[in-house]
């Protein structure tokens, strides 16, 4: 059970730091900044089951006490972190499905025209804060107002380009 | 003094990678075999547990350890299917592949001539009615499945922990 107990126990006490530091100030490159911060309390986590071979309670839990059990417990806080990490960019920009059903629900039992969500979610919303986020992520660099992508960027979209035709599968988006 | 017993073995950290391994190739096989994307990532995880809970109990770790490789296991499967999303849906996805495509460095505005924001919510808009989740009635948008809402919910109160926001757009009242 211990693997279990520790393996959340970390990942919590990731989240706790996570939320203090962004009360604090929000970092520019967030998912950035959350793994760096994760998985520094991970490692620190692991050094201390490491120094501790003979090991130590918390609230009556041992720790881990052997090597396995550590990477076992830390497989856990890695998976949970990686989970985290693909839910947070949800969190940091707004999904424009859900962004559609908040409308509707506003608009209640009359409706929505399907109009005024074309005029109210316009590329100003949709696209432009995106292609920002790619200048921030160095994904892509501007120039003169024109937009390539770095080599980190390209090796992402052939990644996707390569899946995506294993799929046999459309541009997506 | 004994050194510790561990209660856990090698084949505990080898069977959640083994599981996704699984998942994966199951849902490339269900793709190219015509299976519709979602229901052919739900047939990988499916795939994926049924050998990591299968593999986790035939161990001789006990109980513990096999529902923690169930949990590392379910946080993986779930690291994939948002990478198969995100390849399906992501914005930032593919304005990199229209910018990778283009013979030469892409302005904004020739950014929005290949994917606009109309594109992206002709798009959304086809999916979630596709899925049952809204209805149209004469031009005008309803909620069908309250599902996606309790998830706008949920993004909704991490987003106000976190950022302090309701939405990347509007601050909070």
């Amino acid at each position: 059970m211990k693997t279990l107990i520790w393996g959340f126990a970390i990942f919590a006490d990731g989240l706790l730091v996570q939320l203090l530091v962004w009360r604090f100030r929000r970092p520019q490159r967030q998912t950035k900044a959350m793994l760096l911060l994760m998985f520094g309390v991970a490692l620190t986590a692991g050094l201390a089951f490491f120094l501790n071979p003979g090991g130590f309670s918390v609230f009556s839990v041992p720790s881990p006490q052997t090597p396995l059990e550590t990477a076992h417990a830390l497989s856990l806080t890695v998976s949970l972190i990686l989970a985290w990490m693909i839910t947070f960019s949800a969190v940091e920009a707004d999904s424009p499905s859900l962004v559609i059903m908040r409308r509707i629900k506003e608009a209640g039992p009359a409706g929505l025209d399907k109009n005024d969500l074309y005029q109210y979610l316009n590329d100003e919303l949709l696209l432009t804060p995106r292609i920002r986020d790619l200048i921030t992520d160095k994904m892509a660099v501007e120039t003169n107002g024109c937009y390539a992508l770095t080599a980190k960027g390209a090796r992402m979209t052939r990644l996707f380009i390569f899946w995506r035709k294993l799929f046999k599968l459309d541009k997506g988006g | 003094m004994c050194a510790p017993v561990s209660s856990v073995n090698w084949q505990d950290l080898l069977i959640p990678p083994a599981g996704l391994a699984i998942n994966t190739a199951v849902q490339i096989l269900c793709v190219r075999r015509k299976t519709p994307l979602l229901k052919s990532v739900y047939a990988g995880f499916a795939a994926g547990l049924v050998f990591t809970v299968t593999a986790a109990f035939r161990n001789s770790s006990g109980l513990s350890a096999a529902l923690a490789d169930a949990v590392i296991y379910a946080g993986l499967g779930y690291c994939y299917f948002h990478f198969v999303n995100l390849g399906e849906t992501a914005r930032r996805i593919r304005i990199m592949r229209e910018i990778y495509e283009a013979p030469a460095p892409l302005t904004e505005e020739g950014i929005a001539a290949r994917y606009s924001a109309r594109e992206m919510l002709d798009k959304r808009l086809r999916r979630l009615l596709a899925n049952s989740q809204i209805a149209e009635k004469n031009g005008k948008l309803f909620i069908n499945r309250k599902s996606v809402l309790i998830m706008e919910r949920i993004l909704t109160l991490l987003k106000i922990i976190f950022t302090g926001r309701d939405s990347e757009h509007i601050p909070s009242q």
